[in-house]
């Protein structure tokens, strides 16, 4: 697997829906690419905070209002073209912006949900921020990769060694996602 | 006596099955054994120029192609063609030197002669040979740029999973015209192999060598030699720990003190004769602060194959192509 091709199932591998076969040879491209490991923890901490974001629930009586609405409604208008609904919708928001800020019974759901979008893009930013700084400095790579050249050195000095795999191993690791 | 006769009749027939396949010989006297130790003479001594393909199928997975001329101990020269990522490096060895040209970086990695290590180890690998450490089989004969090779297998001569390595050996030169490592799992995890080949008397020593061109930086790769670990614990300056646990038929070929960072670390060195295992040490002081706080929280696995941790003030790293599992049991050993 190289990172075009990882790229393909980030999002299922981070949701878990992948063949354990197909999820191992992701697991075997990220132990050797940094970059895509990283891509992948990032993914992985805001899909977990967006988890663990508390469920709101709906005030009392909230569905049975919402449906008598759309009962009456249907009843006085049998038939609404798309831009009475869109003038509906701003109808509906000017008027949540009039009512007291407690009164969440009356505000729409819309409203609800887009300060809740906004707050998981703004909080998701500041993690992925965090996570990419700590990433960077948590692996020493100047010993990690004196490690890896010594070893390449010592391994391909075995005459019994595909030396040429060896040696593009080495430079494979040393250009992680160039290639 | 009907009893007695059955055991015997099954014992002999799984005995010439077993000397069938491992003693395998071919018509014309050859076998597994003739043809490996030959393949070992000719590394010293062949002389060729040859286009080869290498291809990585697990980990990075790329496909590579190079122009190879050698000659023997005494000189190797590597040329990328492709990919595009590798074109122009040039990789030269001339037995003293060993140099990476990377014109993309503008930079000339030099390090001890690789070749000369090849060389030393060339006795560590007669000598496994003949102690009986490698299981060698012929499987056949076939045909690789051209030219008539035999098949041979060798893997470790001790039970349990492990890679096998497969060598087309031109059958006239005893050249290794394509070499294969195979999982334990019996996928082929690299391949290399020559797509044209010419044997010549000589070729010229200056290819062996790389002048610096203008404007390109020349970046020194520490020299170190390798001593008995015994002689390597005397001087390191740090107590150095050795495992309990090793793969079978792993052993210490030799430990080596590499310079890093104005201070040095110590690293074992194991094989098997097939596959290998590096064992790094470095002290608490040599690394980064922020590296050490993160293996003070567990260990890391920094790479494929590449396994971290830390134990009373030294920091410890594997480095093998052998499973995780086995580094994790060497890891867990290491006292």
């Amino acid at each position: 697997m190289n990172c075009k091709e990882l790229s393909k199932y980030i999002g299922d591998y981070v949701n878990k829906t992948l063949s354990s076969d197909l999820a191992s040879d992701i697991e075997s491209h990220l132990s050797a690419c940094p970059k895509c490991a990283k891509l992948v923890r990032e993914l992985q901490s805001t899909s977990l905070m967006v988890r663990s974001l508390s469920r709101l629930g709906a005030p009392a009586g909230f569905a049975e209002n919402v449906r008598s609405r759309i009962a009456i409604q249907s009843e006085s208008k049998p038939t609404c073209t798309s831009w009475e609904l869109i003038k509906q919708w701003l109808h509906s928001l000017r008027e949540s912006f009039r009512t007291p800020v407690f009164g969440l019974a009356r505000v729409p759901r819309l409203v609800v949900v887009s300060l809740l979008l906004c707050l998981v893009v703004v909080g998701s930013m500041l993690v992925v921020n965090q996570v990419r700084y700590s990433s960077e400095t948590v692996i020493d790579w100047a010993y990690i990769e004196t490690c890896r050249d010594q070893h390449a050195s010592f391994a391909s000095a075995n005459p019994l060694a595909d030396n040429a795999a060896i040696l593009l191993r080495e430079r494979a690791h040393d250009l992680g996602g160039k290639m | 006596m009907k009893r007695l006769f059955f055991p015997i009749t099954k014992v002999l027939i799984i005995a010439c099955l077993i000397c069938g396949s491992n003693a395998l010989s071919l018509a014309d006297g050859v076998d597994g054994r003739t043809v490996l130790k030959n393949m070992l003479e000719a590394e010293g001594k062949a002389v060729f120029a040859a286009h080869q393909v290498t291809t990585l199928a697990r980990g990075p997975a790329m496909t590579s192609e190079q122009t190879v001329y050698r000659a023997g101990f005494k000189g190797m020269r590597i040329e990328y063609l492709e990919p595009p990522a590798l074109k122009g490096e040039v990789i030269a060895d001339d037995g003293h030197v060993y140099a990476h040209l990377i014109p993309r970086e503008k930079v000339l990695r030099v390090g001890p002669s690789r070749l000369k290590m090849l060389q030393t180890r060339m006795n560590e690998a007669h000598t496994g040979f003949k102690q009986g450490a490698l299981d060698v089989s012929l499987l056949g004969k076939d045909r690789i740029a051209s030219r008539d090779a035999y098949v041979i297998q060798v893997k470790p001569n001790h039970p349990g999973k492990h890679p096998i390595r497969k060598f087309w050996v031109d059958s006239a030169k005893w050249v290794k015209l394509r070499t294969e490592d195979v999982g334990p799992d019996g996928t082929v995890l690299s391949m290399s192999y020559y797509t044209k080949i010419s044997f010549v008397d000589r070729i010229d020593p200056d290819k062996f060598h790389i002048e610096p061109p203008r404007g390109i930086r020349v970046v020194k790769q520490p020299e170190w030699k390798t001593a008995p670990i015994s002689e390597i614990k005397k001087i390191a300056g740090f107590e150095v720990l050795e495992p309990t646990y090793l793969p079978k038929g792993f052993k210490a070929v030799g430990a080596s003190l590499i310079p890093f960072r104005r201070n040095r670390m110590v690293v074992i060195r194991y094989s098997d004769g097939v596959s290998s295992l590096s064992l790094f040490q470095a002290p608490g002081r040599v690394l980064d602060p922020k590296f050490l706080a993160r293996l003070h929280e567990g260990p890391v696995k920094p790479g494929q194959g590449m396994y971290s941790w830390k134990t009373d003030g030294v920091n410890l790293t594997i480095v093998s192509q052998i499973s995780m599992d086995e580094i994790r049991k060497v890891a867990a050993s290491v006292k």
